[in-house]
């Protein structure tokens, strides 16, 4: 009690700008964990959007070069890979890109495969001497060229 | 215990040196926080160019899978960006193009020279992709045309 009635003007000055100071640090603390929360959310959607879609594209280019025959199916959604009589089907399907394998030509269709990426669509189309691949994702799309033979 | 009365301390005003701790404290962590927020600026900027890049090496391969096929720039640009898009054809003794792409935040430009032989012409193309005034991205690329690109007799 004696100690509260010794305390000075000076001293209370001193406590409430060390508490402004604190609050000041707390607010600015608070501040940087927003801009750095909202920074990674942005270069995680970033590389979500750009490397599912270039890594789709890579996928389907690199089986469509290592084939021995292609063909498109399905007006565009879907590819059928033929390489020493076994099918590969990669299609389009439910927002993802679907592959499966199979060895008989009845069995092929669009259905039944393994999800390997998720999208928001994939086309196929043929240029002549060219194929056009071109993948949907959320806000964007991304294609690429790919020479026949 | 002068150094103490220096900071008006000791015995009868001790608040003073807490005051003395809490702004050392504070700076310490305002300079983290400064160094905080560059790397997260910098990891920001990173993305960015990563995902730029990303682009324009698809953008490459694509231009080059369909040169590669023709021999002809402007026909593999415009497969390559879609339509709409007119490009001139680069002069064959090391002539270039350059593009404005994505909006006028990178340039294209594209070097062809040609080579005749007895056999056909070997058309060798250099893709050159810059923003900024800086090369991000550099492909070289060829293509056979036999007979000069006329069909075979």
């Amino acid at each position: 009690m004696k100690k509260y009635q010794n305390k000075t003007l000076s001293d209370t000055v001193s406590t409430v700008g060390s508490m402004l100071l604190f609050l000041m640090f707390a607010a600015c603390l608070l501040m940087i964990i927003a801009v750095a929360a909202g920074t990674y959310s942005r270069i995680s959607s970033n590389f979500d959007k750009t490397f599912g879609s270039s890594a789709s594209l890579r996928y389907i280019s690199n089986k469509l070069k290592g084939c021995g025959s292609a063909e498109i199916v399905g007006q565009g959604s879907g590819i059928v890979l033929r390489s020493d009589g076994i099918f590969d089907v990669i299609y389009f399907g439910d927002d993802g890109l679907y592959e499966k394998t199979v060895t008989s030509e009845t069995d092929i269709g669009l259905s039944g495969g393994d999800r390997i990426f998720e999208l928001k669509g994939m086309t196929v189309s043929d240029l002549g001497e060219l194929y056009k691949i071109t993948v949907t994702y959320d806000g964007g799309e991304n294609s690429t060229l790919i020479r026949k033979g | 215990m002068s150094a103490l009365k220096a900071f008006g301390g000791g015995k009868r005003r001790p608040i003073n040196l807490f005051f003395a701790e809490i702004i050392i404290a504070l700076l310490f962590f305002s300079i983290s926080g400064a160094v905080i927020i560059k790397v997260f600026a910098t990891a920001d900027m990173k993305s960015q160019q990563s995902a730029r890049l990303e682009r324009v090496i698809i953008l490459a391969q694509s231009i080059a899978e369909a040169y590669s096929d023709s021999g002809n720039f402007s026909r593999a640009a415009e497969l390559a960006f879609g339509g709409g898009l007119v490009v001139g054809e680069p002069a064959a003794d090391g002539g270039e193009v350059t593009l404005s792409i994505e909006n006028g935040s990178m340039y294209l430009t594209a070097r062809e020279s040609r080579e005749f032989t007895g056999a056909g012409e070997i058309s060798s193309l250099t893709l050159t992709f810059t923003a900024n005034g800086e090369e991000i991205y550099s492909l070289d690329c060829s293509a056979y045309i036999r007979n000069g690109g006329e069909p075979d007799e």
